[in-house]
């Protein structure tokens, strides 16, 4: 143990010859080391966004009047014509809060916000309804399909 | 391999060297008697950074971000503290620091499924007047601290991360609009005003305006997110007028505030340097004598002003170490906050949660540097995980389990499948 401590009081004084570049060492050790694993963290997304497309069960919107589709991204997607929605239709046949999707349990259901023209669902007016593979969903005079991601 | 199928060999190995240069630093640089005392906390540390690298391999999480920052920014604390003055392990902060960590794990295990704490969201409002009952009948006059004999407990540290909570449970019944009076309300909405309310009043009634801006800040965040909740009815004119009247009573309050608060706005410590300014000139000198790389642990001077592991750590740090690493570790720190931006939350309780969370790290450091640093009036609150304390550290901790539970969320997959598409695929259907 005296040995040890004899030992590391020699190593202490080596090292106290290096003062500045150990400071100046450490510093950039613990800046690479933060900024590493924020870095990590992008890898780490594609494990959560591989897990999350898992449990929503790979579905999609689409829209073919305009091309373009629509990723599901979280549990609970806002749509409607209010700048702060998740899923924006700039209509004016859109109510500002229209309908909102929700994912429980690998089911998605869509509601509907006490839009002022309605939604539609296979053409059917709907509140609440739970949506499957390949429904039709009109909000507005938007049209939307409701599909499974392509492979 | 941890248990998202990740190699994190490479981000544990620079966690640990980061932590390692630090003690070169002490070895080198410090103040200390005999060599045991550097050895000492050179030998705990690590070994608290491998038992809790082996612990990790066993959560079941999808991220590990925000579990390498941490324990990264609470070494780097517990190493910071252990240095004032002399170089000696500081087996109090140490051992909190362990149960901020077992906080984050209960924090995250609490909030990881929001159903389950929406359903039940009463409780909190149970737990907070409960925290608020404890600072009025036990707090003796007019104080903030509970005195246990052994320990000091501060309940309204604890209030913070429950008012979090609060904030984001109350969200989710946004359509549920009730008619009173012939006015459409939400109860949620007027509880969480009223919750709010009652811990203004409270702040005032204690003497602690030092909290206050953190608690409006959360509040601030929390009814930002009701603007964008489908029908959340709080429209432009409501949100206008709700923002002038805040801004009435603060000024009212500030004219009518007790003595203590005009002078605290109205001071000049540099021509009273041995009165009321004596704290801050101390501080402010001693991040000039830091400079940038600093005098070296356990040489600075600063340690025999009152509150220098609290109120003044930033700049005790700043003498002792220099300014570069006071700065990184406030980065580290800001880090911690904007990993919730890169993986982001899944539902709107989480993203109230993170806001709220990152709302009260990113006010009390504000608060704490800039009020150090004589830009605003001087208030006694802490730097998340750097100052000493437990009911803050434990406080923290449960706040950075709801900043985890964003993004380290495992997503319930059911086993059973949904029926297969029917009439799949008819892309180009339309229905006249």
């Amino acid at each position: 143990m005296d040995g040890f401590l004899e030992f590391m009081s020699e190593f202490a004084n080596k090292l106290s010859a290096f003062k500045e570049i150990l400071s100046a060492a450490a510093l950039i050790i613990i800046d690479v080391c933060a900024l590493a694993i924020v870095a990590f963290c992008s890898k780490e997304k594609k494990v959560v966004q591989a897990q999350w497309s898992r449990a929503a069960r790979h579905m999609m919107l689409t829209d073919y009047d305009e091309n373009f589709a629509f990723t599901l991204n979280s549990e609970e997607i806002l749509m409607g014509r209010h700048i702060s929605v998740d899923l924006r239709f700039p209509d004016m046949s859109v109510s500002r809060y229209h309908a909102m999707l929700t994912l429980e349990d690998g089911i998605w259901t869509i509601s509907d916000l006490d839009s002022k023209s309605g939604t539609y669902v296979n053409g059917r007016k709907i509140k609440q309804i739970r949506l499957k593979p390949g429904d039709e969903i009109k909000i507005g005079q938007k049209t939307l399909y409701f599909r499974r991601k392509r492979a | 391999m941890y248990k998202n199928g990740l190699s994190y060999t490479g981000v544990t190995f620079l966690t640990l060297l980061s932590h390692i240069s630090m003690l070169a630093i002490v070895f080198a640089k410090g103040n200390y008697d005999s060599i045991l005392a550097p050895v000492i906390l050179s030998a705990v540390i690590i070994a608290s950074d491998l038992i809790y690298f082996f612990i990790l391999k066993f959560l079941k999480q999808n991220t590990y971000t925000i579990d390498f920052l941490l324990i990264g920014i609470l070494n780097m604390s517990v190493i910071f503290q252990s240095c004032f003055g002399k170089v000696s392990f500081a087996t109090k902060h140490f051992i909190f620091a362990i149960l901020a960590l077992v906080c984050c794990q209960a924090g995250f295990k609490l909030t990881q499924n929001h159903r389950i704490i929406e359903s039940r969201k009463y409780i909190f409002y149970g737990i907070i007047g409960v925290l608020i009952l404890s600072i009025l009948l036990f707090t003796g006059s007019r104080g903030m601290w509970i005195d246990l004999g052994f320990i000091t407990v501060q309940p309204s540290e604890f209030i913070k991360p429950f008012f979090v909570l609060v904030c984001a449970t109350s969200l989710k019944y946004q359509q549920n609009k009730h008619r009173v009076l012939g006015i459409r309300v939400v109860y949620d909405n007027w509880i969480l005003i009223g919750v709010t309310g009652v811990i203004v009043l409270l702040q005032w009634w204690c003497r602690d305006l030092g909290s206050l801006p953190t608690f409006m800040a959360v509040a601030g965040c929390a009814f930002l997110f009701r603007i964008c909740y489908p029908k959340a009815k709080l429209s432009k004119k409501l949100i206008i007028g709700l923002s002038v009247l805040g801004a009435a009573v603060i000024v009212i309050a500030l004219k009518f505030a007790p003595g203590y608060v005009q002078e605290r706005l109205h001071v000049d410590i540099w021509s009273d340097q041995n009165g009321t300014g004596w704290q801050q000139c101390q501080a402010l000198i001693a991040i000039a004598e830091g400079g940038w790389f600093g005098k070296g642990p356990g040489n600075g001077s600063l340690y025999k002003v009152p509150a220098a592991n609290t109120d003044i750590v930033f700049e005790a740090i700043c003498e002792e170490w220099g300014l570069l690493v006071a700065l990184l570790a406030v980065f580290m720190i800001i880090l911690l906050l904007a990993s919730s931006i890169i993986n982001t939350p899944r539902s709107y309780f989480h993203t109230t949660l993170a806001t709220g969370a990152s709302a009260v790290f990113i006010a009390q450091m504000a608060l704490n540097i800039f009020g150090s640093c004589n830009m605003i009036p001087f208030t006694g609150v802490t730097i998340p995980f750097i100052s000493q304390g437990g009911s803050s550290m434990m406080a923290c901790g449960l706040l950075a389990g709801f900043l985890k539970a964003g993004q380290a969320t495992v997503f319930p997959v059911p086993v059973r499948p949904q029926q297969p598409p029917q009439g799949y695929p008819q892309q180009n259907r339309r229905v006249q």
